[in-house]
């Protein structure tokens, strides 16, 4: 029987909500057929915050939060997948392919998980009830801001690494525009 | 737990008294979604299977890989709209 991989959620959460953090009950939108009709259902389960962080603290220029929406993939159960199945999304850890999965090992509280990029859906914020909150330069290890925190139902566990968020978004981008995209080093200096 | 409600969709989906139909209807599209078995956890259309335990298809065969294209860090968005 094959390990589950170390995982790449390995960085303890923030207290502002960032992209990458990983929810272990939130509320996941679903449809589907029941006896032969349309059934729309709401579950609750663990999911990945996929909303970018810009997005997130976006203010009005009076300072007041613009957040509207927060956008998550499901996590989904790797040993519930077929072993071949479950054992080729394991190999592919670090990998840009398959571009429509991303395994993310052992999530804390969780289990060995993995998000399907194909099945994002969207949150009213109100959901978790967020509102802005001063943070120090300390605090944040960058100046000091005003970043969006979850007054109720965070269940956070944790957040994808650096490194797993650049992988993350070369995921999104190949899956949705079929196009790997290299970004320049903003002071490389070349005309 | 799954909650499932049946929403206020009209129900227009092909249906039998005895929903036969509908099961290898259901059955069909679960095998075509590249799933091993037909057992609701496999089948993508049904809600009876948590979140958590859904079993989604992946595709590992890429036929068409990404075309490299070098890129640049887009400016933060503010224009409102």
């Amino acid at each position: 029987m094959t390990e589950a991989a170390a995982s790449a959620v390995v960085e303890k959460v923030e207290p502002w909500l960032s992209q990458g953090d990983v929810f272990t009950s939130v509320l996941i939108v679903r449809a589907g057929v029941a006896k032969g009709a349309p059934v729309a259902g709401v579950d609750k389960g663990p999911a990945l915050l996929i909303s970018h962080g810009c997005a997130i603290d976006k203010k009005t220029n009076s300072g007041k939060s613009k957040l509207e929406y927060l956008s998550f993939l499901p996590i989904q159960d790797v040993v519930a997948l077929p072993s071949e199945r479950a054992e080729r999304l394991r190999a592919s850890s670090g990998n840009v392919q398959p571009y429509e999965a991303m395994y993310l090992g052992s999530v804390p509280e969780v289990g060995e998980g993995y998000v399907t990029l194909t099945q994002p859906y969207t949150l009213p914020a109100v959901l978790l009830r967020t509102e802005l909150r001063e943070f120090t330069a300390e605090e944040t290890g960058d100046a000091a801001d005003h970043r969006i925190v979850a007054t109720i139902s965070d269940s956070r566990a944790g957040r994808l690494t650096d490194e797993a968020l650049e992988l993350f978004y070369r995921k999104w981008t190949s899956q949705w525009t079929r196009r790997d995209i290299v970004v320049d080093e903003p002071d490389r200096g070349e005309p | 737990m799954a909650i499932v409600r049946e929403s206020n969709f009209p129900a227009s989906l092909p249906q039998t008294d005895s929903d036969v139909r509908g099961q290898y209807k259901l059955n069909a599209q679960a095998r075509l979604s590249g799933a091993a078995t037909s057992d609701p956890a496999c089948n993508p259309v049904s809600l009876s299977v948590p979140s958590f335990s859904r079993v989604t298809h992946i595709s590992f065969e890429e036929h068409a890989p990404a075309r490299r294209v070098a890129g640049v860090q887009v400016a933060e968005d503010d224009l409102d709209w």
